[in-house]
């Protein structure tokens, strides 16, 4: 199922952060996550997510660092700050809190 | 192998418009991406071509994600100061370019003048090989700035700088103020004030060579950007249908770079080569003065005055061009414009005499030769002053170094121009003589002229390269090569004489000539020796009146509401009196017996 641009962009900061919630990850692998555990219900446009890496490191919500590969590119990893992680938990419960009211509405729609 | 998808990624990272840094961060992020996403579709048995589709299907728009990345970081504002607008990146290649392009200008600059100062006409070929020149070097830059993947406001903010630049250039270089103090400037000499106060003051003239500038520069850029967009367009495009790998990218971006810096550094050496071996007389205190425009300007008069280094004699050369650059006329000759009539007569002195013409359009109509006129001295000094008696009546008055002694021939010709007959009115062997010249003008509504018979004392003319531009239409290449030369004040050679009576057989001549910015009594001798006796600022445009107090060799001045006694032998000066402004008045002197 695939959600509009707009609903998905409002979110992927939040997703982002979540999934770097258990550790450090590289972009494609950032990418890859969100889809596995929305079993393919979120899936965008990939190259968007890189932006919305570097805005966040540059928020502080997050750090880089670059790791040597055997035989292929380098990559970049990152991981939440301490910044980062209280971002995530204001969005989780901002996210809860908004998806409680969107229900309600449409509920009585 | 080499990865595919370099090239795309180098492409996004470079559309971004950000740092240098920062693009080859994005290239090497989005490159191990493309890689990653790339080995995973190889793994599930994609053909090449299939995971070229994918990849760049699921990335997403590449101008899009670009143009992201360039909000994300915003470079503008790195620089609080100066901002985004003004944009910091822009500048330092506008400084760049306009380096290149005062090389550039300043070698145009060498290869032309040696024309303006020879007798050689310019072949039309040349002119518009110069005109054109730096529309080319525009384009290639253009070029290089589209390679380099500049947004279009960034190229218009480089072109901006670089012209910024040239023009900050330009008025140094050539501003009334450099010129003064590299000549001999009486008004630098005697410590009056520069004239750089003068160059504020706009003139029509100014403004419409100011517009005409603006339109060359506007083209200039506008041959920039057409570089930037054709041709750099043509190359990538180029270089995209036969997947040039990156370093060939590269090397044409350097090889753009250093080709322009090859060619502008031969060019140079070029053109300095050829003007030092160059073997044109050294031009003595050469100058290009105002531009006089008039409504219709149709042409343009280049006078100067040339100094042999073999043989140390001045060699007097003019030209006189047509709108269009065509040379009517070149020689020793000298233009009279008689205002009453509007018609243009050339006196042209050659072995066989003065030879009286008329200027209509391009041709140069015979009127007369008076082959008793005589030649005039080695140093050049004569006079010839033209004004109508009648309507068909043309006064032609000489004044020239009388044969085998130091006094002054006058000689007075009348010349009917129904018969093209002159005679020779009358002819007086005498001193310099009195504060005198020709003058002509309407007397009433009949159009009976009256006309008052004076002579006239100009036995120097200004040592100056004069670019004179009489009426009608523009010669652009000229103007916009006359254009540095034209942005100060020139030097009215309008002056009163007085003779200094009483002090000899042989009278000085005292003349005050009106500067922009001030006036200068100079002293000159039998032999046309100058001296400045006296300068001093005013901002009156009016020439003050001069007379010479009876037989004292003293001279009495009222200039700026002032009336001052000069002793020129002594240079002292007293003030007399106040004058009263605005009230009109004349001088004379006598002596009581």
């Amino acid at each position: 199922m695939k959600f509009s641009k707009e609903l998905i962009k409002g979110s992927t900061k939040n997703l982002i952060l979540a999934v770097l919630k258990d550790g450090e990850m590289y972009g494609y692998q950032i990418i890859k996550s969100i889809a596995d555990q929305s079993q393919e219900a979120l899936q965008f446009g990939e190259g968007s997510i890189y932006p919305a890496l570097h805005e966040m490191e540059k928020l502080g919500l997050l750090s880089s660092h670059w790791v040597p590969q055997e035989g292929k590119p380098d990559r970049k990893y990152y991981k939440l700050t301490p910044e980062g992680s209280q971002a995530l938990a204001q969005g989780v419960k901002d996210w809860r809190e908004f998806s409680h009211a969107v229900n309600h509405v449409l509920s009585l729609a | 192998m080499a990865d595919p998808f370099h090239p795309f990624a180098l492409e996004i990272a470079s559309a971004s418009l950000l740092s240098r840094h920062e693009q080859q961060e994005i290239a090497r992020e989005l490159g191990s991406h493309f890689y990653e996403k790339s080995y995973e579709l190889r793994l599930q048995g994609k053909s090449e071509d299939e995971i070229q589709a994918d990849v760049r299907a699921s990335f997403g728009d590449p101008q899009h994600i670009a143009a992201e990345f360039h909000q994300v970081h915003r470079p503008g504002e790195r620089l609080p100061i100066i901002g985004p607008l003004v944009g910091f990146r822009p500048f330092v290649r506008g400084f760049k370019l306009g380096v290149i392009n005062l090389i550039f200008f300043v070698a145009l600059y060498l290869v032309y003048l040696p024309f303006l100062r020879s007798t050689t006409p310019i072949p039309i070929w040349t002119q518009a090989l110069l005109l054109i020149c730096p529309f080319v070097v525009a384009f290639f830059e253009g070029c290089y700035l589209g390679l380099q993947r500049i947004g279009w406001l960034d190229t218009v903010k480089t072109f901006a700088y670089s012209t910024l630049m040239l023009l900050g250039a330009a008025l140094i270089v050539f501003s009334e103020f450099f010129v003064t103090y590299m000549e001999r400037s009486p008004s630098a000499a005697s410590g009056a004030p520069s004239l750089i106060e003068q160059v504020g003051k706009v003139t029509a003239l100014d403004g419409y060579m100011a517009l005409i500038a603006i339109i060359y520069l506007i083209v200039f850029m506008a041959a920039g950007l057409i570089g930037r967009r054709v041709w750099a367009r043509l190359v990538m495009q180029s270089l995209s249908t036969r997947k040039v790998e990156q370093a060939t990218i590269l090397v044409w971006k350097s090889s753009f770079k250093l080709i322009g810096i090859a060619l502008g550094l031969l060019l140079l050496i070029i053109l300095v080569r050829i003007n030092l071996t160059r073997s044109s007389p050294v031009v003595a205190n050469t100058r290009l003065a105002n531009i006089a425009w008039g409504s219709q300007v149709p042409y343009i008069m280049i006078d100067q005055r040339l100094i042999s280094p073999q043989t140390g004699s001045q060699v007097l050369g003019y030209r006189l061009y047509r709108a269009t650059g065509q040379v009517v006329k070149q020689g020793d000759f000298e233009v009279h414009r008689v205002e009453v009539t509007g018609k243009t007569y050339i006196t042209a002195w050659e072995k066989n005499g003065m030879h009286l013409q008329q200027l209509e359009g391009d041709q140069v109509k015979e009127l007369l030769l008076l082959p008793n006129a005589g030649q005039i001295g080695g140093d050049g000094s004569h006079a010839v002053m033209i004004g109508y008696a009648s309507p068909t009546q043309l006064d032609v008055t000489l004044i020239e170094p009388a044969p085998g002694s130091d006094l002054y021939l006058y000689s007075w010709y009348r010349v009917d121009l129904t018969t093209n007959q002159s005679v020779l009115h009358s002819q007086v062997t005498k001193t310099s003589g009195g504060r005198e010249g020709t003058s002509s003008a309407f007397n009433d509504s009949q159009n009976h002229f009256s006309y008052t018979m004076q002579w006239d004392m100009p036995l120097q003319q200004s040592p100056s390269v004069r670019l004179e531009l009489l009426h009608g239409s523009n010669n652009l290449m000229l103007a916009m090569l006359a254009f540095p030369f034209s942005i100060y004040q020139t030097w009215e050679s309008s002056a009163r004489y007085a003779p200094i009576t009483g002090t000899g057989v042989y009278a000085n001549l005292m003349l005050i000539e009106g500067y922009a910015n001030g006036h200068e009594l100079r002293r000159t001798d039998a032999n046309g020796r100058t001296e400045t006796v006296l300068s001093w600022h005013t901002t009156a445009e009016e020439l003050p009146l001069v007379e010479s107090i009876a037989d004292s060799g003293k001279l009495m001045i009222a200039d700026h509401n002032q009336l001052m006694i000069v002793d020129p032998a002594t240079r002292q000066v007293a003030k007399l009196t106040d004058l009263p402004t605005g009230a009109g008045y004349e001088l004379s002197s006598f002596i009581a017996k």
